[in-house]
């Protein structure tokens, strides 16, 4: 039986969870559905800006982890980390109608060195880095919202903000400069 | 991102933003599949870019998204099952009625259409996969000789030349060209070809007394530079090139036919 979405439970880790699915066990992805499903309908309809195509992409995604548990292991890295990077390339390539860009990225390691599996930290995590881009200059928070929920190339984003294509790569580079620091 | 043998994480950073333009993604994700140090450093920039997402404001998605998701799961189980018992043998169903003597054919045909989809589908595959590896490969190539144009042009690479001994083939020689930072070296050659089963050997003789240090196996091929990799800082008294078994011996066994150096 799915249990009821609520207080999320971070006792078990997201692998154990994930070994959990390998064996058809619908309580554990209940389980990392609840974790992870506010944090990727919420990346995904910032970048479509469509509540519907997010519910789709988000159901999509977890079918997939359901159908293909087994790929998961250690060697990719964060599940937590995989699942972003795979909801927002699904995103991004139905935003630029492009097929394949999603499934590539996907196939990468993802080493996130923040832990999201409990709520409070992904509470915590949230309002530091919605504080960080707040504090970014205009030009960098621009630069890098533009390639993350727009999916532009810094070369699309020069164009965009009429600034010398070196200067956006200097953007990009200081933003996520500033945000390792405040990860590390 | 063409300055070093490895890709600079700003442009690792770029490539997870998915912001590098197609030719420079293809030349990231094509080195990157074939260097550790840059495939490691390429999960750690995902992993820095995939916070971003919690710029995002945040929502819960309606409890239908769940309701559907198991649905759709316990549809695929249903399913399974039904097949399941068909296999070990359910009770026979009423006739079937005429219309199954065009569904059949149709059905035949679509399987057929399908299976003819899937054969392509899977050749278009294989053709990716083996663009993908000669892009990887072309990429690995590039780098190698980007690496030797490097060493080549860097302010500190010496050159040697090296000249036949009483032991070699007269008029023969070699140039050597030394980067001790990097631990290059990269030489040509004019010598004679050599009987089945020997090679040439070339050889960095330490100043500090140690015994030389081979610089790799070589055999007569034109004008083609060979290029080895050798200890950085390995200060060098002389080179030298003896003859030795095929594949090369660790201690030189022949008697030195070209030296140059100090």
């Amino acid at each position: 039986m799915v249990k009821p979405a609520g207080k999320l439970d971070a006792r078990e880790t997201d692998w154990s969870l994930l070994e959990r699915v390998t064996r058809k066990d619908e309580a554990a992805l209940s389980e990392l559905y609840d974790r992870y499903s506010g944090l990727v309908y919420s990346e995904v309809k910032r970048i479509l800006r469509d509540g519907g195509a997010a519910e789709e992409i988000l159901q999509d995604l977890f079918y997939q982890v359901w159908r293909t548990a087994e790929r998961f292991d250690a060697s990719r890295g964060s599940f937590a980390g995989w699942v972003l990077v795979a909801a927002r390339n699904r995103a991004i390539s139905k935003l630029r109608k492009k097929g394949d860009k999603g499934e590539e990225l996907e196939n990468n390691k993802v080493d996130l060195k923040v832990n999201l599996e409990s709520s409070t930290q992904q509470s915590l995590l949230v309002q530091k880095i919605r504080a960080v881009m707040g504090s970014l200059p205009e030009g960098q928070r621009e630069a890098v919202e533009c390639a993350y929920f727009e999916g532009m190339t810094h070369t699309e984003i020069a164009e965009k903000t009429g600034q010398p294509l070196g200067t956006v790569k200097t953007r990009i580079r200081m933003a996520m400069e500033t945000l390792k620091k405040v990860l590390s | 991102m063409n300055e070093s043998l490895h890709i600079r994480e700003e442009d690792l950073e770029l490539y997870a933003l998915g912001a590098l333009p197609e030719l420079e993604a293809t030349a990231v994700k094509g080195h990157a599949q074939g260097c550790a140090q840059c495939s490691a450093k390429l999960a750690e920039a995902l992993g820095n870019v995939a916070v971003l997402a919690l710029a995002a404001e945040q929502e819960a998605p309606a409890a239908r998204v769940k309701e559907k998701l198991f649905a759709r799961i316990a549809a695929e189980r249903a399913a399974a099952a039904t097949g399941a018992r068909d296999i070990v043998g359910e009770p026979k169903r009423p006739r079937a009625s005429w219309w199954n003597w065009v569904l059949v054919p149709a059905t035949a045909l679509l399987a057929i259409f399908c299976a003819a989809l899937y054969r392509e589908n899977r050749s278009l595959t294989g053709e990716l996969r083996e663009a993908q590896r000669m892009a990887a490969s072309f990429e690995r190539e590039r780098m190698h000789v980007m690496g030797l144009v490097n060493a080549l042009s860097a302010k500190d690479t010496e050159t040697i030349r090296l000249a036949s001994t009483k032991d070699g083939f007269p008029g023969s020689g070699a140039v050597v060209r030394y980067n001790k930072r990097l631990g290059k070296v990269i030489y040509t050659a004019d010598l004679p070809e050599l009987p089945p089963g020997k090679v040439y050997q070339m050889w960095l003789v330490p100043t500090s007394g140690e015994p030389p240090i081979s610089a790799g196996t070589f055999t007569p091929n034109g004008s083609r530079p060979w290029d080895t990799q050798v200890p950085a800082n390995s200060d060098a008294k002389a080179f030298a090139v003896t003859v030795e078994p095929e594949g090369g011996v660790p201690k030189a066994t022949g008697k030195i036919i070209l030296l140059g150096g100090g």
